[in-house]
């Protein structure tokens, strides 16, 4: 039994975009040309996993579009998209390693591949990728994309107070893994 | 324990901006040449920016209408499965019927059937008892089919 003849509204919608879709198709592909190379570049840095950044995007989008929040501006958009881009990253490493995203060897998660591609990554990149993805991520939403810590809280589903304490330490760390590959 | 220093917001907007280090005042640069706070912030932006851009690059995003086109067609899956739900409920619940039916008439006729069985039907007396089963058989046989009938709508996805 086909159940789309006895509904109308299923048949409806096939023909016609929903009527809760937040944006409209051209004002999506608008927003998709501003937002899935910043929300790719940071995916693909904080897993290092090119690969699985590309399927993080996509299915980042497509909740973005079915879930249909009430936000106001791109703003508030983009960063509801990094925060959904977020939760799937969380997800996918609770499910493939067994350990939260904080507890998981820096080692896992290292991205041989995004060292010595450039000159000013000589001294800074192996430090990253020697780092928890947590702190990648949160160095990364700071200071590549200029997020406050309210922002970078609410991405991120961490209390407001712990980011600056979470920044300050993963800062320090940093310096220190590039003090000591300096010495190198 | 230094979280931060007088200088880091307006060096942050400078950094933000594009205007450090040309566009900076002489002071916020002589400053950071010599605060540690500032000189790491400084470095971290740099490079993470430059990181950034370089992501950027390597960036292929999938089309803007393919990813509309899969959005649109998991919305019309959830629109389906959530009007579906209560017509699933009620099939179920439809089974359930039928099959304590058969259950409740089997039950009664429990005794009628097994001695119909094992009494062979030598005389014309005993095949015309047989009738008296008649519309036990025939009601089991329909409960049956409207059984059958029910499963399959509860299970067919389509």
């Amino acid at each position: 039994m086909n159940w789309e003849q006895v509904i109308p509204s299923v048949t409806a919608s096939r023909e016609s975009p929903p009527a809760e879709t937040a944006m409209g198709n051209d004002e999506f592909a608008a927003f998709y040309d501003r937002s899935a190379k910043p929300l790719w570049a940071y995916l693909a840095r904080t897993s290092g996993d090119p690969a699985l950044a590309d399927d993080l995007v996509q299915e980042s989008f497509i909740r973005f579009l079915t879930s249909s929040p009430a936000l106001d501006g791109e703003v508030a958009c983009r960063r509801y998209l990094f925060r959904i881009g977020s939760n799937l990253l969380r997800d996918h490493w609770r499910h493939h390693r067994t350990v939260s995203i904080e507890e998981l060897p820096p080692e896992l998660s290292a991205a041989p591949d995004l060292c010595a591609q450039s000159d000013s990554r000589l001294t800074l990149s192996p430090a990253l990728a020697q780092m928890r993805p947590r702190d990648r991520q949160l160095l990364w939403l700071a200071h590549a994309e200029n997020y406050s810590h309210r922002e970078i809280a609410e991405i991120t589903g961490l209390p407001t107070a712990s980011i600056r304490l979470l920044l300050f330490r993963a800062r320090r760390q940093m310096s220190r893994l590039i003090t000591r590959g300096g010495e190198r | 324990m230094k979280f931060g220093c007088a200088h880091l917001e307006e060096l942050r907007q400078e950094l933000h901006s594009g205007h450090w280090p040309a566009a900076s005042s002489p002071e916020l640069r002589a400053h950071v040449g010599c605060c540690p706070r500032c000189t790491q912030e400084v470095a971290l932006t740099v490079h993470l920016r430059q990181a950034r851009l370089e992501a950027l690059d390597e960036s292929r995003p999938e089309p803007a209408s393919l990813i509309w086109w899969r959005a649109q067609a998991r919305r019309r899956e959830a629109v389906l499965a959530r009007a579906t739900r209560p017509i699933v409920a009620a099939q179920a619940f439809a089974v359930l019927v039928v099959l304590a039916a058969i259950a409740v008439l089997a039950a009664r006729n429990w005794r009628a059937v097994v001695g119909h069985a094992l009494a062979a039907p030598t005389s014309i007396a005993s095949l015309v008892d047989l009738w008296g089963l008649a519309p036990m058989i025939a009601a089991a046989t329909l409960l049956t089919t409207l059984g059958a009938v029910a499963v399959y709508l509860t299970t067919d996805r389509r």
